[in-house]
């Protein structure tokens, strides 16, 4: 205890405490001065980024290291690229080998974070694992030693995040030790009680983990209650609020259920013990431990609200077991093994963590509780049968399955009857904020593995595109990608999620359909959609449950279910629904139509060689807890769409809940809402005018097309998780095949640029869209939402066979039909704002390849560059087209409103603005670019050398003054305008690459 | 009377359109339903001065001429709480388009001149007229809610605009007048919420959020052609709700 104790005193707050004074002490009156700089308040990081590569003086270097530590991690977290390379390629000399040092411990002490060492483990390692295999060539070649020593600290830190040895100190442990002394003498009790137990149970296991210890602590909480069954089952209920290491708790709930002896639960405990991986047995197990917990719960008389967790103590208290450390009853659940990184498992996705588990049924309650008031007794109820047939133990488990769905869809009809009172109403008013803001649980107690997951994650995404190259045709293509992302989406909801985005969230479902490879000769690059909840935490708040796509599938999955269901449902629903039943099911054979592939749930079963013939436990979270949780959650949905029915009939409530039910369920549809619906899809048609029909040899084309907001409406309607209200769609493009670092210092360029420009009050635009490197030659790419190319633009307008049309008529046609209207003018000047910025961008940091494809267009006017591959020293094949300072053609300047309209007076007042702004904060760009030419291979920095920083120093003009930096940005604005070389390139795109 | 009521009419469908596609995407567009209000005013009056001292409460000697800044400031009127736009205008360059996309958005507007110039009350003449233009007045009613500022009043060793004469102008134009100071802070405040006490119309404008049909015929001239696709989808969930009908 006491050594885990001492190993848990935060390696920051030692650091800190000894390294500066050394700093101070020793080199006082030479570094002073910069000290007083280093304390002043416009230190930033941006400037200790810039020090600590320029620097030569150890002593700067450790007391920046050090400072690390103080600055937000969002901050360094921006640096990340930058300061990754510092760490490769600058700590090789032996007298830095402290600084390299230091940088780890930043890391590493970054990395076991608890709030957010997850993602910062997950950028390192992706940013690691690309220079290490761009160096691994590299450093066997040259045989430096300098590279070499480099490279070993990356790698070293690469296996150190890969192998999850990275993790947050067991949070208990220090609680306790330091807070909770009162209770101490608590402990040994505590600890001989585990170890009891232990003896107990078949398998003696040492406690030689402060995991277990720690878990011994945790029972201090309760095991003082240990005498009255009463008070121990009250706390049990307590422990299903975020209390701490759920995983813990449920062992040693289960253990106290042992001893408290409910209601003789304890022989069929011991049954379960006794019978080695018995799948039925441990199914007794659960169903009588959770009924017992059913019973203490109803005796304390509370609501369904508290009993609800109950059933995830069960299940969690199933998968909880097969973590690999000490558990007494581990050689029972054998069945349930860790299934990372196998797609067809269901669970692909799953570390097997349960320790965030346990209160996911909040999450429901709360999100769709309005019609849920009368729900508990039906719970109540349904649990109750639930332990009944499993009791009885002789049925097989897909009879009994049965058996409880049948009984639970009887049992719902009174409740979901009731529930059309009017009190419906108040709970959703209350809950559609944050349902959930219980989740302190932030310590995952069960050593699963962090980062498996997501890595495993990005690793499949990338994966389909490596598999997609070697198809023939885009419609192959799209086919496959199809197919292959409806794998993936059966491990679906699982702990992952795109790092792209800011905002913590689940995925939860993917709408492959929806999905689309993009245009690109040689790699396979392709664009989806993700849904996703957004959460509190990423990595405790509980996981929603699998929700299955419709009832359809279930309807078309067995005639028996489907009689089932109609009889069921018969008392409630008339004849006139019935019919509907019989209407919808040729549709459901429709949909097995083999041009999607994995469209039907049987279909997988088969590919997927599971003997199981219960679909559902292949689409559950945990097919072995499915068994017990899926009918639940079915009968969830049934009450459910019933209820929601009965709204129907009296009031019809436009909630996407009920459009949900559009796929097939039992809907009925109001006279009102058809006219609505007619309206969208008539305004919806004519929002899409934009380009025209559809086009068979660009897929991608009809998936961009679609207005963001209409699309996201679609996918909401369809998806069986669009009635949370945290329901939410991501785009994301997922690159195989291509390095995305450049991309990468191009949008921290950007970015950078951005707040600049927002801090100096100079309304220019430009449109960062992140970037996240996943490997050497894969990555992640934000897109840009509601914009087309200036391509598509022009082959659209050469389409319709519009004479000499030009970006100005194309203004006029979406932005209003005159000159003088204001969304015109609106347009107008958002395409002048991000015009100048672009331009600014363009030609400080030389991008090439400028063609029309790689310019976008947004739905406000905003003119957007893409795809910076070509930059500094690159141009395209280096033919030295493009020789202007940016891309400036007189179409430009034609929505502008020609050379003498007052805007294109202020494009040009915007560039000296903006230019002057970037050139006063120039500090803070050219780091970005000089710090990652280290040891680079990118394609921006392979001529040139030094000189590609000097000729980006010289491009911000620091000799110029105002006027004659004015002078001079009109000079380059002109000379861009009647620029050949920019015309050439055009000409030769167009007739190269049939790009317009 | 009839042109201005049709005037107000379009701000508040381009409001709601606006709003129906903001309220789905993340991405930080533009919101409509913003009250904005515009300044306008000869260079180096004070305009920024005024709005940052209202908006963030500080005050900088330092010159630095603006182009153009918009501010967001979340304000409860009335009882009724809503986001105010202020756009802080240049004063020393002239794009005329710019100035007229700024009054066609504008809502209210404040006319900022400094005591100590005679001059850029002067500037403020031809502005007026160009809101008067656009906006359109009728029977002398005014539509747009107008406040006269003048600005600098603490440097009234170096009055060039008597208050008399200010006040006289803003009774003929109809609206109100007010003298400030963004360095000592006096009276800014006071002249944004007199400001929007002018209007009447804040109490409705907001709460309004119908779709009308108008602008639903009037975005189908943008109408080109429909996908195929979608078209047919839209048939079959056309049949669909006619069956159960």
């Amino acid at each position: 205890m006491v050594v885990s104790q001492s190993n848990s005193t935060p390696i920051v707050s030692s650091l800190l405490t000894t390294t500066p004074g050394k700093t101070n002490s020793g080199k006082e009156s030479q570094t002073s001065w910069l000290l007083r700089f280093f304390e002043s308040k416009h230190f930033d990081m941006s400037i200790a980024i810039s020090y600590l590569f320029n620097t030569k003086e150890s002593g700067v270097k450790t007391y920046l290291c050090n400072r690390l530590f103080t600055f937000p991690s969002e901050d360094v977290d921006f640096y990340l690229p930058q300061l990754l390379n510092i760490y490769i390629y600058c700590c090789n000399e032996n007298n830095e080998q402290l600084m390299a040092d230091m940088l780890n411990a930043y890391f590493r002490t970054r990395c076991s974070c608890r709030t957010t060492g997850i993602d910062f483990s997950l950028r390192c390692s992706w940013l690691l694992d690309a220079h290490i295999n761009d160096n691994a060539k590299l450093a066997n070649a040259s045989k430096e030693t300098r590279i070499k020593r480099g490279l070993n600290n990356a790698i070293k830190l690469y296996k150190l995040i890969i192998s999850e040895k990275l993790r947050p100190e067991p949070q208990n442990e220090i609680n306790n030790s330091n807070s909770n002394n009162l209770n101490n003498f608590k402990k040994v009790d505590s600890n001989e009680h585990t170890i009891q137990n232990s003896k107990n149970s078949n398998n003696v296991l040492i406690i030689n983990s402060f995991v277990k210890e720690e878990s011994s602590i945790d029972m201090e909480n309760y095991s003082k209650n240990d005498s009255s069954v009463e008070n121990s089952s009250a706390n049990l209920l307590e422990l299903a609020k975020p209390n701490g290491e759920l995983k813990k708790t449920c062992e040693h709930n289960t253990n106290l259920v042992e001893n408290i002896n409910l209601n003789g639960s304890e022989t069929s405990l011991n049954k379960a013990q006794n019978t080695n991986s018995s799948n039925q047995a441990n199914k007794i197990h659960n169903l009588s431990y959770h009924y017992s917990m059913h019973n203490s719960v109803s005796s304390n008389g509370t609501n369904g609200k508290k009993f609800k967790p109950t059933h995830h103590r069960a299940r969690s208290d199933t998968t909880g077991i097969t973590n690999n450390f000490t558990n007494n009853r581990a050689n029972s659940i054998t069945n349930i093994k860790l299934a990372i990184g196998d797609l067809m498992s269901g669970r692909a996705f799953d570390n097997n963590c349960s320790c965030f588990d346990g209160q996911y049924n909040h999450l429901i309650i709360s999100s769709i509780q309005h019609n849920e008031d009368n729900k508990t007794t039906y719970d109540k109820e349904s649990s109750s049968t639930t332990s009944a047939s499993s009791s009885s133990s002789t049925t097989s488990e897909t009879e009994n399955k049965e058996n409880e769905l049948f009984k639970s869809s009887v049992m719902e009809t009174p409740s979901s009857l009731s529930s059309n009172s009017p009190n419906k109403n108040i709970p959703t008013i209350s809950l559609n904020n944050t349902p959930y803001t219980n989740s302190q649980i932030n310590d995952c107690s069960c050593n699963a593995l962090r980062l498996a997951p997501e890595l495993e994650f990005t690793k499949a995404l990338v994966a389909i595109g490596k598999k997609l190259v070697r198809l023939a045709s885009k419609e192959l293509k799209n086919q496959r990608l199809m197919s292959e992302l409806a794998i993936i989406n059966m491990n679906l909801p699982a702990r992952v999620w795109l790092p792209l985005y800011d905002f913590p969230h689940h995925i939860v479902r993917i709408p492959y359909r929806s999905a689309a490879v993009l245009n690109s000769k040689e790699k396979a690059p392709y664009i989806m959609y993700v849904e996703v909840l957004e959460c509190d935490n990423t990595h405790t708040t509980p996981l929603p449950p699998k929700l299955l796509e419709n009832n359809l599938n279930k309807l078309a999955r067995s005639q028996e279910s489907l009689a089932l269901n109609c009889d069921s449902q018969s008392n409630l629903i008339d004849s006139n629904l019935l019919s509907q039943v019989g209407q919808y099911s040729p549709k459901s054979t429709k949909s097995l139509n083999p041009e999607i592939l994995l469209n039907q749930p049987n279909q997988i079963n088969t590919s997927n060689k599971l003997t199981n013939e219960n679909f559902s436990d292949c689409w559950s979270i945990n097919s072995d807890s499915g068994l017990h949780s899926a009918p639940i959650y079915r009968s969830y949905k049934n009450s459910f769409n019933l209820n929601s029915d009965n709204i129907s009939i009296d009031s019809y409530m436009s909630d996407y809940r009920n459009d949900t039910n559009g796929n097939g369920n039992f809907t009925f549809i109001t006279a009102s809402e058809i006219r609505r619906r007619l309206e969208e899809e008539d305004s919806k048609s004519i929002k899409s005018g934009l380009n025209g029909g559809r086009d068979p040899d660009d897929p991608s084309m009809n998936a961009l097309r679609e207005p963001w907001s209409e699309k996201q409406a679609r996918i909401r309607e369809s998806s069986p998780y669009g009635h949370y209200p945290n329901w939410r769609l991501l785009p994301v493009i997922i690159k195989s095949g291509d390095d995305l670092r450049q991309e990468l210092m191009a949008f921290q360029f950007l970015q950078k640029l951005q707040e600049i420009w927002n801090q100096e009050h100079v309304p220019v635009y430009v449109r960062p869209s992140k970037i996240l490197v996943l490997s050497k030659d894969s990555g992640m790419i934000e897109p840009i939402l509601n914009a087309v190319s200036l391509h598509q633009i022009k082959k659209h307008q050469a389409s319709k066979r519009i004479q000499n049309a030009s970006l100005l008529d194309y203004f006029l046609q979406e932005f209003g039909q005159s000159k003088t209207c204001e969304d015109f003018l609106t347009a107008q000047k958002n395409f002048v704002e991000s015009c100048a910025g672009y331009s600014i961008a363009c030609y400080l940091l030389q991008v090439k390849d400028r063609h029309n494809g790689n310019i976008l267009l947004d739905d406000q006017g905003h003119l957007i560059h893409i795809d910076y591959g070509f930059m500094l020293s690159s141009s395209p094949k280096n033919l030295g087209f493009e020789s202007s300072a940016f891309k400036m053609t007189y179409e430009f300047v034609e929505v502008m409103g020609g050379v003498q309209n007052d805007m294109f007076a202020y494009f040009k007042i915007l560039m000296l603005k903006g230019f002057l702004a970037a050139r006063k904060h120039m500090d803070k760009l050219v780091p970005i670019i000089e710090i990652m030419q280290l040891g680079s291979q990118l394609p921006c920095f392979q001529k040139g050398g030094a000189g590609i920083v000097r000729s980006l120093r010289d491009r911000f003009h620091l000799n110029l003054t105002e006027e004659q930096l004015q002078i001079q940005i009109d000079n380059m604005i002109t000379t861009s305008i009647n620029s050949l070389t920019t015309r050439m390139y055009d000409n030769f795109q167009y007739y190269t690459n049939d790009i317009h | 009377m009839s042109s201005t009521s049709s005037e107000t009419k379009i701000v508040e469908q381009t409001a709601t359109a606006g709003c129906s596609t903001t309220v789905s995407g993340r991405q930080q567009m533009e919101p409509n339903t913003d009250y904005r209000v515009v300044v306008f005013g000869a260079a180096g009056v004070g305009k920024s001065s005024l709005v940052l001292r209202f908006v963030r409460g500080t005050f900088k000697d330092s010159y630095i001429p603006t182009i153009e800044d918009t501010y967001r400031q979340v304000i409860s009127s009335n009882k009724l709480v809503f986001t105010l736009q202020i756009t802080d205008t240049t004063g020393s360059h002239q794009f005329p388009a710019m100035q007229r996309l700024n009054i066609q958005k504008g809502h209210a507007f404040i006319l900022v001149y400094s005591i100590t110039s005679r001059q850029s009350l002067e500037e403020l003449k031809a502005i007026y007229k160009d809101i008067v233009e656009t906006k359109g007045i009728n029977n002398g009613q005014k539509t747009v809610p107008i406040m006269l500022v003048g600005n600098k009043c603490d440097e009234s060793s170096n009055r060039d605009v008597q208050t008399a004469l200010a006040a006289r102008l803003a009774q003929e134009w109809g609206c109100e007048h007010m003298e400030t100071s963004a360095k000592t802070n006096v009276n800014v405040k006071e002249a944004f919420q007199e400001l929007l006490k002018l209007d009447p119309k804040n109490c409705t404008l907001f709460s309004d959020t119908k779709q009308n049909d108008k602008s639903l015929s009037q975005s189908s001239l943008v109408k080109n052609s429909v996908n195929p696709k979608k078209s047919k989808e839209s048939n079959e969930n056309r049949k669909k709700k006619c069956s159960i009908m």
